[in-house]
Protein backbone atom coordinates (compact mmCIF):
# COMPACT_ATOMS: atom_id res chain seq x y z
CA UNK A 1 0.00 0.00 0.00
CA UNK A 2 1.48 3.69 -0.90
CA UNK A 3 1.75 6.44 1.30
CA UNK A 4 1.16 9.30 -0.83
CA UNK A 5 2.01 13.05 -0.99
CA UNK A 6 -0.63 15.07 -1.93
CA UNK A 7 0.33 17.63 -3.74
CA UNK A 8 -2.39 19.90 -2.99
CA UNK A 9 -2.32 19.61 0.75
CA UNK A 10 1.61 19.56 1.06
CA UNK A 11 1.10 16.15 3.46
CA UNK A 12 1.37 12.00 3.43
CA UNK A 13 -1.60 10.97 2.92
CA UNK A 14 -2.85 7.09 3.02
CA UNK A 15 -3.31 5.38 -0.71
CA UNK A 16 -7.52 4.59 -0.11
CA UNK A 17 -8.22 8.83 0.22
CA UNK A 18 -7.02 7.89 -3.48
CA UNK A 19 -7.93 6.40 -7.14
CA UNK A 20 -5.59 6.20 -9.98
CA UNK A 21 -6.88 6.73 -13.61
CA UNK A 22 -3.98 5.39 -15.47
CA UNK A 23 -0.93 7.11 -17.55
CA UNK A 24 -0.14 10.59 -17.47
CA UNK A 25 0.90 13.43 -19.98
CA UNK A 26 -1.79 11.50 -22.62
CA UNK A 27 -3.13 14.36 -24.05
CA UNK A 28 -6.80 13.79 -25.34
CA UNK A 29 -7.25 14.77 -29.30
CA UNK A 30 -8.97 18.16 -29.57
CA UNK A 31 -10.54 17.18 -32.25
CA UNK A 32 -11.84 13.45 -31.82
CA UNK A 33 -13.84 13.35 -34.81
CA UNK A 34 -11.43 14.20 -37.17
CA UNK A 35 -8.67 11.71 -35.45
CA UNK A 36 -8.36 8.42 -37.50
CA UNK A 37 -9.46 4.96 -35.93
CA UNK A 38 -5.85 3.97 -34.81
CA UNK A 39 -5.13 7.25 -33.38
CA UNK A 40 -8.03 6.68 -31.50
CA UNK A 41 -7.56 3.51 -30.28
CA UNK A 42 -4.08 4.57 -29.33
CA UNK A 43 -5.34 7.27 -27.61
CA UNK A 44 -7.90 5.24 -25.66
CA UNK A 45 -6.51 1.95 -25.08
CA UNK A 46 -2.87 1.36 -25.52
CA UNK A 47 -0.47 2.04 -22.18
CA UNK A 48 3.33 2.31 -21.84
CA UNK A 49 2.80 0.12 -19.34
CA UNK A 50 6.37 0.86 -17.94
CA UNK A 51 8.05 -1.46 -16.15
CA UNK A 52 11.10 1.06 -14.23
CA UNK A 53 9.84 4.89 -13.99
CA UNK A 54 6.26 5.50 -14.32
CA UNK A 55 3.95 8.46 -14.92
CA UNK A 56 0.06 8.51 -13.63
CA UNK A 57 -2.63 10.66 -12.34
CA UNK A 58 -4.39 10.09 -9.26
CA UNK A 59 -7.41 11.96 -7.56
CA UNK A 60 -8.24 12.46 -4.22
CA UNK A 61 -12.05 11.01 -3.90
CA UNK A 62 -12.37 11.76 -0.35
CA UNK A 63 -11.32 15.28 -0.11
CA UNK A 64 -10.48 18.08 -2.30
CA UNK A 65 -11.37 15.52 -5.44
CA UNK A 66 -8.57 17.59 -7.25
CA UNK A 67 -6.14 15.63 -9.95
CA UNK A 68 -2.51 15.25 -9.43
CA UNK A 69 0.24 13.43 -11.01
CA UNK A 70 2.83 10.39 -10.05
CA UNK A 71 6.74 9.69 -10.71
CA UNK A 72 6.44 6.13 -9.58
CA UNK A 73 9.17 3.00 -9.76
CA UNK A 74 6.72 0.22 -10.66
CA UNK A 75 9.21 -2.37 -9.40
CA UNK A 76 9.94 -1.26 -6.02
CA UNK A 77 6.44 0.92 -5.77
CA UNK A 78 8.47 3.78 -4.69
CA UNK A 79 6.95 7.11 -4.98
CA UNK A 80 9.96 9.25 -6.13
CA UNK A 81 7.89 12.36 -7.10
CA UNK A 82 3.93 14.32 -6.88
CA UNK A 83 2.75 17.23 -8.57
CA UNK A 84 0.21 19.03 -9.87
CA UNK A 85 -0.46 19.20 -13.62
CA UNK A 86 0.63 23.13 -13.90
CA UNK A 87 3.93 21.84 -12.80
CA UNK A 88 6.92 21.45 -14.86
CA UNK A 89 7.52 17.79 -15.24
CA UNK A 90 10.47 18.03 -17.58
CA UNK A 91 12.61 20.31 -14.74
CA UNK A 92 10.75 17.51 -11.70
CA UNK A 93 12.73 15.00 -14.05
CA UNK A 94 15.74 16.69 -14.08
CA UNK A 95 15.77 17.58 -10.62
CA UNK A 96 15.54 13.95 -9.64
CA UNK A 97 18.19 13.28 -12.03
CA UNK A 98 15.60 10.53 -13.64
CA UNK A 99 17.95 9.16 -17.28
CA UNK A 100 15.40 10.22 -19.63
CA UNK A 101 16.25 6.85 -21.46
CA UNK A 102 14.55 5.05 -18.94
CA UNK A 103 11.22 6.90 -19.77
CA UNK A 104 8.67 5.20 -21.90
CA UNK A 105 5.57 7.03 -21.23
CA UNK A 106 5.12 8.82 -24.68
CA UNK A 107 3.23 11.81 -23.23
CA UNK A 108 6.54 12.40 -21.08
CA UNK A 109 8.59 11.73 -24.00
CA UNK A 110 7.25 13.91 -26.15
CA UNK A 111 7.18 16.85 -23.49
CA UNK A 112 11.02 16.37 -23.40
CA UNK A 113 11.24 16.31 -26.88
CA UNK A 114 9.98 20.13 -27.30
CA UNK A 115 12.11 21.08 -24.48
CA UNK A 116 15.61 20.56 -26.19
CA UNK A 117 14.10 21.76 -29.79
CA UNK B 1 11.13 -41.56 -20.45
CA UNK B 2 9.44 -43.58 -17.28
CA UNK B 3 5.49 -43.82 -18.75
CA UNK B 4 3.37 -43.07 -15.39
CA UNK B 5 1.30 -45.67 -14.44
CA UNK B 6 0.71 -48.61 -11.70
CA UNK B 7 3.74 -50.31 -12.26
CA UNK B 8 6.45 -48.02 -12.21
CA UNK B 9 5.04 -46.34 -8.81
CA UNK B 10 5.26 -49.96 -7.31
CA UNK B 11 8.72 -50.59 -9.07
CA UNK B 12 9.68 -46.70 -7.74
CA UNK B 13 8.35 -47.39 -4.31
CA UNK B 14 10.75 -50.24 -3.37
CA UNK B 15 13.73 -47.45 -4.20
CA UNK B 16 12.02 -44.85 -1.42
CA UNK B 17 10.86 -43.05 -4.52
CA UNK B 18 14.90 -41.72 -4.79
CA UNK B 19 15.47 -42.97 -8.90
CA UNK B 20 12.93 -41.52 -10.86
CA UNK B 21 14.38 -39.79 -13.64
CA UNK B 22 14.08 -36.06 -14.04
CA UNK B 23 10.73 -35.25 -16.10
CA UNK B 24 12.81 -32.53 -18.71
CA UNK B 25 16.21 -31.86 -19.97
CA UNK B 26 18.14 -28.51 -19.49
CA UNK B 27 19.72 -28.17 -22.38
CA UNK B 28 22.11 -25.45 -23.80
CA UNK B 29 20.17 -23.30 -26.66
CA UNK B 30 20.44 -24.34 -30.07
CA UNK B 31 21.83 -21.70 -32.67
CA UNK B 32 18.74 -21.91 -34.55
CA UNK B 33 15.17 -22.71 -33.90
CA UNK B 34 11.86 -22.99 -36.42
CA UNK B 35 9.98 -21.67 -33.35
CA UNK B 36 10.81 -19.47 -30.14
CA UNK B 37 8.25 -19.14 -27.35
CA UNK B 38 8.99 -16.45 -25.02
CA UNK B 39 7.59 -17.19 -21.81
CA UNK B 40 7.82 -20.75 -19.75
CA UNK B 41 4.62 -20.56 -17.81
CA UNK B 42 1.45 -22.80 -18.62
CA UNK B 43 0.61 -20.86 -21.96
CA UNK B 44 3.88 -21.00 -23.22
CA UNK B 45 4.64 -24.54 -22.27
CA UNK B 46 1.26 -25.59 -23.66
CA UNK B 47 1.67 -23.60 -27.37
CA UNK B 48 5.39 -25.64 -27.65
CA UNK B 49 3.46 -29.07 -26.99
CA UNK B 50 1.06 -28.56 -29.35
CA UNK B 51 3.24 -27.24 -32.22
CA UNK B 52 5.00 -30.51 -31.57
CA UNK B 53 2.20 -32.82 -31.19
CA UNK B 54 -0.18 -31.40 -33.63
CA UNK B 55 1.90 -30.32 -36.09
CA UNK B 56 5.10 -31.96 -35.78
CA UNK B 57 7.38 -28.89 -35.01
CA UNK B 58 9.31 -29.83 -32.43
CA UNK B 59 12.20 -27.48 -33.10
CA UNK B 60 11.09 -25.76 -30.60
CA UNK B 61 12.73 -23.78 -27.84
CA UNK B 62 10.67 -22.20 -24.73
CA UNK B 63 13.19 -19.55 -22.89
CA UNK B 64 12.16 -18.94 -19.13
CA UNK B 65 13.63 -16.16 -17.34
CA UNK B 66 12.94 -17.55 -14.15
CA UNK B 67 11.95 -21.46 -13.85
CA UNK B 68 8.86 -22.87 -15.85
CA UNK B 69 5.94 -22.32 -13.85
CA UNK B 70 6.81 -19.86 -11.60
CA UNK B 71 4.83 -17.02 -12.30
CA UNK B 72 1.02 -16.69 -12.67
CA UNK B 73 0.89 -20.05 -13.34
CA UNK B 74 1.93 -20.75 -10.16
CA UNK B 75 0.02 -17.87 -8.62
CA UNK B 76 -3.77 -18.21 -9.45
CA UNK B 77 -6.62 -19.35 -7.36
CA UNK B 78 -6.77 -22.50 -10.11
CA UNK B 79 -10.31 -22.08 -11.37
CA UNK B 80 -11.22 -23.59 -14.55
CA UNK B 81 -14.55 -22.37 -16.13
CA UNK B 82 -16.23 -21.75 -19.24
CA UNK B 83 -19.50 -19.82 -18.36
CA UNK B 84 -18.77 -17.31 -20.22
CA UNK B 85 -21.32 -14.26 -22.10
CA UNK B 86 -20.08 -13.59 -25.41
CA UNK B 87 -19.73 -15.76 -28.17
CA UNK B 88 -16.13 -15.36 -28.85
CA UNK B 89 -15.06 -16.16 -25.04
CA UNK B 90 -17.66 -19.14 -25.16
CA UNK B 91 -15.31 -20.70 -27.93
CA UNK B 92 -12.32 -20.41 -26.15
CA UNK B 93 -12.98 -21.11 -22.66
CA UNK B 94 -15.18 -24.19 -23.92
CA UNK B 95 -12.57 -25.42 -26.01
CA UNK B 96 -10.26 -25.34 -23.08
CA UNK B 97 -12.20 -26.93 -20.56
CA UNK B 98 -12.70 -29.78 -23.16
CA UNK B 99 -8.55 -30.04 -23.36
CA UNK B 100 -8.31 -30.15 -19.67
CA UNK B 101 -11.06 -32.62 -19.28
CA UNK B 102 -8.83 -35.29 -21.49
CA UNK B 103 -5.47 -33.38 -20.28
CA UNK B 104 -4.26 -35.84 -17.42
CA UNK B 105 -4.74 -39.03 -20.08
CA UNK B 106 -3.18 -37.41 -22.74
CA UNK B 107 -0.18 -35.92 -21.15
CA UNK B 108 0.18 -39.21 -18.92
CA UNK B 109 0.37 -36.79 -15.91
CA UNK B 110 -2.42 -36.53 -13.19
CA UNK B 111 -3.26 -32.38 -13.21
CA UNK B 112 -5.64 -33.51 -10.68
CA UNK B 113 -8.85 -31.88 -12.39
CA UNK B 114 -11.73 -31.79 -10.04
CA UNK B 115 -15.22 -31.32 -11.88
CA UNK B 116 -16.39 -29.84 -8.58
CA UNK B 117 -18.33 -27.11 -10.11
CA UNK B 118 -18.57 -23.04 -9.90
CA UNK B 119 -21.28 -21.34 -8.34
CA UNK B 120 -21.83 -17.90 -9.02
CA UNK B 121 -24.14 -16.03 -6.66
CA UNK B 122 -26.86 -13.20 -6.89
CA UNK B 123 -26.98 -11.14 -4.13
CA UNK B 124 -29.63 -8.64 -5.50
CA UNK B 125 -31.93 -7.66 -8.00
CA UNK B 126 -29.35 -6.74 -10.55
CA UNK B 127 -27.22 -9.57 -10.13
CA UNK B 128 -30.14 -11.89 -10.82
CA UNK B 129 -31.13 -10.23 -13.87
CA UNK B 130 -27.53 -10.24 -15.25
CA UNK B 131 -27.24 -13.74 -14.36
CA UNK B 132 -31.02 -14.57 -16.37
CA UNK B 133 -29.00 -12.75 -19.74
CA UNK B 134 -25.57 -14.05 -18.98
CA UNK B 135 -26.96 -17.67 -18.24
CA UNK B 136 -29.32 -17.82 -21.29
CA UNK B 137 -26.25 -16.60 -23.50
CA UNK B 138 -24.06 -19.22 -22.17
CA UNK B 139 -26.79 -22.03 -22.43
CA UNK B 140 -27.64 -21.14 -26.26
CA UNK B 141 -24.01 -21.89 -26.26
CA UNK B 142 -24.22 -24.91 -25.73
CA UNK B 143 -22.19 -24.96 -22.07
CA UNK B 144 -23.90 -26.50 -19.54
CA UNK B 145 -25.12 -24.27 -16.48
CA UNK B 146 -27.91 -24.64 -13.91
CA UNK B 147 -30.21 -21.44 -12.29
CA UNK B 148 -30.08 -22.64 -8.43
CA UNK B 149 -32.86 -21.47 -5.92
CA UNK B 150 -31.18 -20.29 -2.74
CA UNK B 151 -32.60 -23.51 -1.18
CA UNK B 152 -30.61 -25.38 -3.63
CA UNK B 153 -27.57 -23.01 -2.96
CA UNK B 154 -27.79 -24.19 1.08
CA UNK B 155 -28.25 -27.87 -0.50
CA UNK B 156 -24.99 -27.82 -2.44
CA UNK B 157 -22.83 -25.05 -0.05
CA UNK B 158 -24.68 -25.76 3.99
CA UNK B 159 -22.26 -23.67 5.49
CA UNK B 160 -23.46 -20.39 3.82
CA UNK B 161 -25.49 -17.55 5.70
CA UNK B 162 -28.20 -16.91 2.85
CA UNK B 163 -29.71 -13.83 5.34
CA UNK B 164 -26.49 -11.64 6.54
CA UNK B 165 -25.46 -8.38 5.14
CA UNK B 166 -24.95 -9.93 1.38
CA UNK B 167 -28.46 -12.00 1.14
CA UNK B 168 -28.34 -14.99 -1.14
CA UNK B 169 -31.31 -14.69 -4.02
CA UNK B 170 -29.88 -17.05 -6.40
CA UNK B 171 -27.22 -18.86 -8.27
CA UNK B 172 -25.52 -19.87 -11.51
CA UNK B 173 -23.59 -23.02 -11.22
CA UNK B 174 -21.41 -24.64 -14.29
CA UNK B 175 -21.62 -28.47 -13.24
CA UNK B 176 -18.18 -29.50 -15.34
CA UNK B 177 -16.32 -26.42 -14.33
CA UNK B 178 -13.57 -27.30 -11.36
CA UNK B 179 -10.15 -26.90 -10.22
CA UNK B 180 -6.78 -28.53 -11.17
CA UNK B 181 -3.35 -28.66 -9.83
CA UNK B 182 -1.47 -25.57 -11.36
CA UNK B 183 1.48 -26.38 -10.90
CA UNK B 184 1.08 -30.09 -12.28
CA UNK B 185 -0.32 -28.35 -15.18
CA UNK B 186 2.88 -26.93 -16.37
CA UNK B 187 5.10 -29.59 -15.33
CA UNK B 188 2.52 -32.14 -17.55
CA UNK B 189 3.02 -30.35 -20.68
CA UNK B 190 6.74 -29.51 -19.88
CA UNK B 191 7.20 -33.31 -19.86
CA UNK B 192 5.26 -33.93 -22.36
CA UNK B 193 6.72 -31.46 -25.02
CA UNK B 194 10.21 -32.42 -23.51
CA UNK B 195 9.76 -35.82 -24.90
CA UNK B 196 8.32 -34.87 -27.99
CA UNK B 197 12.06 -32.64 -28.48
CA UNK B 198 10.94 -29.12 -27.35
CA UNK B 199 13.88 -27.84 -25.43
CA UNK B 200 12.89 -25.78 -22.40
CA UNK B 201 15.75 -23.57 -21.64
CA UNK B 202 15.17 -22.04 -17.91
CA UNK B 203 17.47 -18.90 -16.92
CA UNK B 204 17.13 -17.51 -19.91
CA UNK B 205 15.82 -13.79 -20.20
CA UNK B 206 15.28 -12.21 -23.61
CA UNK B 207 16.81 -9.04 -23.82
CA UNK B 208 16.41 -8.06 -27.49
CA UNK B 209 14.78 -8.89 -31.00
CA UNK B 210 17.20 -8.84 -34.00
CA UNK B 211 14.55 -7.51 -36.84
CA UNK B 212 15.75 -6.83 -40.31
CA UNK B 213 12.67 -4.92 -42.82
CA UNK B 214 10.35 -5.64 -40.16
CA UNK B 215 10.65 -8.78 -39.88
CA UNK B 216 12.19 -11.15 -36.97
CA UNK B 217 15.28 -12.75 -37.84
CA UNK B 218 16.38 -13.70 -34.29
CA UNK B 219 16.40 -13.70 -30.35
CA UNK B 220 18.97 -11.68 -27.96
CA UNK B 221 19.10 -13.90 -24.48
CA UNK B 222 21.36 -13.86 -21.79
CA UNK B 223 22.19 -17.04 -23.12
CA UNK B 224 23.37 -15.93 -26.27
CA UNK B 225 22.03 -14.85 -29.95
CA UNK B 226 19.03 -17.59 -31.09
CA UNK B 227 18.11 -17.37 -34.64
CA UNK B 228 14.16 -17.75 -35.68
CA UNK B 229 11.49 -16.59 -37.77
CA UNK B 230 9.05 -16.99 -35.74
CA UNK B 231 8.54 -16.01 -32.27
CA UNK B 232 5.29 -16.71 -30.13
CA UNK B 233 5.74 -14.11 -26.88
CA UNK B 234 3.48 -15.16 -23.96
CA UNK B 235 5.20 -13.47 -21.34
CA UNK B 236 2.02 -12.71 -19.33
CA UNK B 237 2.58 -9.61 -17.02
CA UNK B 238 5.81 -8.45 -18.64
CA UNK B 239 4.42 -8.70 -22.26
CA UNK B 240 4.71 -4.93 -22.46
CA UNK B 241 8.18 -5.18 -21.81
CA UNK B 242 8.82 -7.44 -24.15
CA UNK B 243 6.91 -5.67 -26.83
CA UNK B 244 8.90 -2.78 -25.83
CA UNK B 245 12.26 -4.26 -27.01
CA UNK B 246 10.82 -5.32 -30.40
CA UNK B 247 9.65 -1.51 -30.89
CA UNK B 248 5.48 -1.65 -30.20
CA UNK B 249 2.95 -0.73 -27.74
CA UNK B 250 0.39 -3.54 -26.33
CA UNK B 251 -3.42 -1.81 -25.08
CA UNK B 252 -2.09 -3.43 -21.85
CA UNK B 253 -1.85 -2.54 -18.14
CA UNK B 254 0.08 -4.50 -15.52
CA UNK B 255 -1.49 -4.84 -12.10
CA UNK B 256 -0.99 -6.92 -9.11
CA UNK B 257 -3.66 -9.62 -8.00
CA UNK B 258 -3.44 -11.51 -4.80
CA UNK B 259 -4.57 -14.75 -3.39
CA UNK B 260 -4.26 -16.25 0.16
CA UNK B 261 -4.99 -19.72 1.88
CA UNK B 262 -6.01 -20.32 5.16
CA UNK B 263 -4.96 -22.94 7.86
CA UNK B 264 -6.03 -26.36 6.48
CA UNK B 265 -9.21 -28.05 7.63
CA UNK B 266 -11.71 -30.55 7.32
CA UNK B 267 -13.46 -30.47 4.21
CA UNK B 268 -16.44 -27.95 4.13
CA UNK B 269 -16.64 -27.02 0.36
CA UNK B 270 -16.83 -29.35 -2.37
CA UNK B 271 -17.26 -26.36 -4.89
CA UNK B 272 -16.02 -23.08 -5.93
CA UNK B 273 -18.08 -20.25 -4.46
CA UNK B 274 -17.86 -16.80 -6.33
CA UNK B 275 -19.72 -13.50 -5.43
CA UNK B 276 -19.66 -11.00 -8.21
CA UNK B 277 -20.98 -8.37 -6.01
CA UNK B 278 -19.18 -8.66 -3.10
CA UNK B 279 -16.07 -9.88 -4.94
CA UNK B 280 -15.26 -12.78 -3.07
CA UNK B 281 -14.15 -16.39 -4.98
CA UNK B 282 -13.17 -19.28 -2.84
CA UNK B 283 -12.75 -23.48 -2.68
CA UNK B 284 -10.89 -25.91 -0.77
CA UNK B 285 -8.04 -27.25 -2.17
CA UNK B 286 -7.37 -31.00 -1.36
CA UNK B 287 -5.19 -30.13 1.24
CA UNK B 288 -8.20 -28.29 3.51
CA UNK B 289 -7.09 -24.79 3.06
CA UNK B 290 -9.44 -22.55 1.71
CA UNK B 291 -8.18 -20.92 -1.39
CA UNK B 292 -9.40 -16.91 -1.36
CA UNK B 293 -8.99 -15.23 -4.18
CA UNK B 294 -8.71 -11.19 -3.57
CA UNK B 295 -9.11 -8.28 -5.96
CA UNK B 296 -6.28 -6.25 -7.98
CA UNK B 297 -4.46 -3.15 -6.73
CA UNK B 298 -5.36 -0.13 -9.21
CA UNK B 299 -1.95 0.46 -9.84
CA UNK B 300 0.49 -0.65 -12.58
CA UNK B 301 3.28 -3.08 -10.72
CA UNK B 302 5.50 -5.28 -11.90
CA UNK B 303 6.44 -5.36 -7.99
CA UNK B 304 4.48 -9.34 -7.30
CA UNK B 305 3.42 -8.00 -4.44
CA UNK B 306 -0.47 -6.32 -3.37
CA UNK B 307 -1.57 -3.81 -1.54
CA UNK B 308 -3.06 -4.45 2.10
CA UNK B 309 -6.30 -2.72 1.81
CA UNK B 310 -7.30 -5.02 -0.81
CA UNK B 311 -7.20 -8.27 1.62
CA UNK B 312 -8.94 -6.15 4.11
CA UNK B 313 -11.77 -5.63 1.32
CA UNK B 314 -12.66 -8.92 0.98
CA UNK B 315 -12.35 -10.34 4.43
CA UNK B 316 -15.46 -9.19 5.76
CA UNK B 317 -18.09 -10.18 3.02
CA UNK B 318 -16.28 -13.64 3.47
CA UNK B 319 -17.34 -13.77 6.78
CA UNK B 320 -20.64 -12.65 6.77
CA UNK B 321 -20.84 -14.87 3.65
CA UNK B 322 -19.12 -18.51 5.49
CA UNK B 323 -19.40 -17.02 9.42
CA UNK B 324 -17.36 -20.68 10.36
CA UNK B 325 -14.31 -18.40 8.54
CA UNK B 326 -14.25 -15.48 11.07
CA UNK B 327 -11.73 -17.44 13.46
CA UNK B 328 -9.63 -18.81 10.76
CA UNK B 329 -6.08 -18.10 10.13
CA UNK B 330 -4.83 -17.08 7.00
CA UNK B 331 -1.61 -18.94 6.72
CA UNK B 332 -0.19 -17.19 3.27
CA UNK B 333 -0.87 -14.81 0.94
CA UNK B 334 1.11 -13.85 -2.45
CA UNK B 335 0.43 -11.75 -5.83
CA UNK B 336 0.71 -12.48 -9.53
CA UNK B 337 1.35 -9.90 -12.32
CA UNK B 338 -1.75 -9.70 -14.66
CA UNK B 339 -1.25 -8.10 -17.89
CA UNK B 340 -4.93 -6.63 -18.17
CA UNK B 341 -7.00 -5.24 -21.07
CA UNK B 342 -9.65 -2.96 -20.79
CA UNK B 343 -12.43 -5.24 -22.33
CA UNK B 344 -10.67 -7.92 -20.33
CA UNK B 345 -10.20 -10.34 -23.34
CA UNK B 346 -7.13 -11.79 -24.22
CA UNK B 347 -4.80 -10.63 -26.92
CA UNK B 348 -4.10 -13.48 -29.51
CA UNK B 349 -3.05 -11.97 -32.56
CA UNK B 350 -0.07 -11.12 -35.00
CA UNK B 351 2.30 -8.11 -34.50
CA UNK B 352 3.82 -5.02 -36.13
CA UNK B 353 6.50 -7.31 -36.58
CA UNK B 354 6.44 -10.05 -39.14
CA UNK B 355 6.83 -13.36 -37.46
CA UNK B 356 6.19 -12.49 -33.76
CA UNK B 357 2.99 -13.34 -32.91
CA UNK B 358 1.59 -12.46 -29.08
CA UNK B 359 -0.58 -14.07 -26.63
CA UNK B 360 -1.43 -12.44 -23.53
CA UNK B 361 -4.42 -10.39 -21.96
CA UNK B 362 -5.11 -13.02 -19.83
CA UNK B 363 -5.48 -10.43 -17.03
CA UNK B 364 -6.74 -12.46 -14.08
CA UNK B 365 -8.29 -15.24 -15.34
CA UNK B 366 -5.90 -17.02 -17.81
CA UNK B 367 -5.07 -20.41 -15.97
CA UNK B 368 -8.48 -21.86 -17.16
CA UNK B 369 -7.58 -21.17 -20.64
CA UNK B 370 -3.61 -22.40 -20.35
CA UNK B 371 -4.77 -25.57 -22.82
CA UNK B 372 -7.06 -23.82 -25.21
CA UNK B 373 -4.61 -20.30 -25.62
CA UNK B 374 -1.82 -22.74 -25.99
CA UNK B 375 -3.95 -24.86 -28.96
CA UNK B 376 -4.76 -22.03 -30.36
CA UNK B 377 -1.68 -20.20 -30.57
CA UNK B 378 0.13 -23.22 -31.86
CA UNK B 379 -2.00 -23.64 -34.47
CA UNK B 380 -1.49 -19.64 -35.64
CA UNK B 381 2.25 -20.27 -35.24
CA UNK B 382 2.54 -23.52 -37.20
CA UNK B 383 0.01 -22.23 -40.19
CA UNK B 384 0.93 -18.26 -39.86
CA UNK B 385 -2.46 -17.34 -40.05
CA UNK B 386 -4.69 -16.98 -37.04
CA UNK B 387 -7.22 -19.83 -35.72
CA UNK B 388 -10.67 -19.52 -36.13
CA UNK B 389 -11.14 -19.09 -32.41
CA UNK B 390 -8.14 -16.72 -31.87
CA UNK B 391 -9.00 -14.48 -34.79
CA UNK B 392 -11.82 -12.05 -32.66
CA UNK B 393 -8.87 -11.68 -30.25
CA UNK B 394 -6.76 -9.46 -32.49
CA UNK B 395 -5.07 -6.29 -31.15
CA UNK B 396 -7.31 -4.40 -34.08
CA UNK B 397 -9.96 -4.76 -31.67
CA UNK B 398 -8.47 -1.77 -30.31
CA UNK B 399 -8.97 0.27 -33.36
CA UNK B 400 -12.34 -1.71 -35.32
CA UNK B 401 -13.82 -1.36 -32.15
CA UNK B 402 -15.33 -4.87 -32.01
CA UNK B 403 -14.13 -5.25 -27.98
CA UNK B 404 -15.10 -8.45 -26.51
CA UNK B 405 -16.33 -6.92 -23.22
CA UNK B 406 -16.24 -9.69 -20.79
CA UNK B 407 -17.28 -8.31 -17.15
CA UNK B 408 -17.69 -11.81 -16.34
CA UNK B 409 -13.90 -12.54 -17.17
CA UNK B 410 -12.74 -12.72 -13.44
CA UNK B 411 -16.32 -13.55 -12.08
CA UNK B 412 -16.16 -10.15 -10.12
CA UNK B 413 -17.80 -7.12 -10.71
CA UNK B 414 -15.10 -4.25 -12.40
Amino acid sequence: MLYIKDPYLNEMRDQTEYHIRSEAHKARPLKPSEVSDKDWGNYIFFFANTKGIHFERWVNYTGHRKWFNVIRNTVTDEILATYRPDEDVVKIIADLGIDTKDIKVPGVLEKLKNKHV
Amino acid sequence: MTKFNIFSLIKNSLSYHENWEQHWRSPEPKKEYDVVIVGGGGHGLATAYYLASEFGITNVAVLEKGWIGGGNTGRNTTIIRSNYMWNESAKIYEHSLKLFEGLSQELNYNIMFSQRGVLNLAHNVHDLQEMGRRGTAIKLNGIDTVFLTPEQVKEKVPLINLNGRYPVLGGLFQPRAGNARHDAVAWGYARAADKLGVDIIQSCEVQGFDIKNGKVQGVKTTRGNIKTKKVGVVAAGHSSVIADMAGFNLPLETVPLQALVSEPIKPVLDTVVMSNAVHVYLSQSDKGELVIGAGTDEFVSYSQRGSFDVIEHIMPPIIELFPFTSRLRQLRQWGGMTDCTTDRSPIISKTPVDGIMINCGWGTGGFKATTGSGNVFAASLAKGEMHPIAQPFSIDRHYDGYLIDEAAAAGVAH
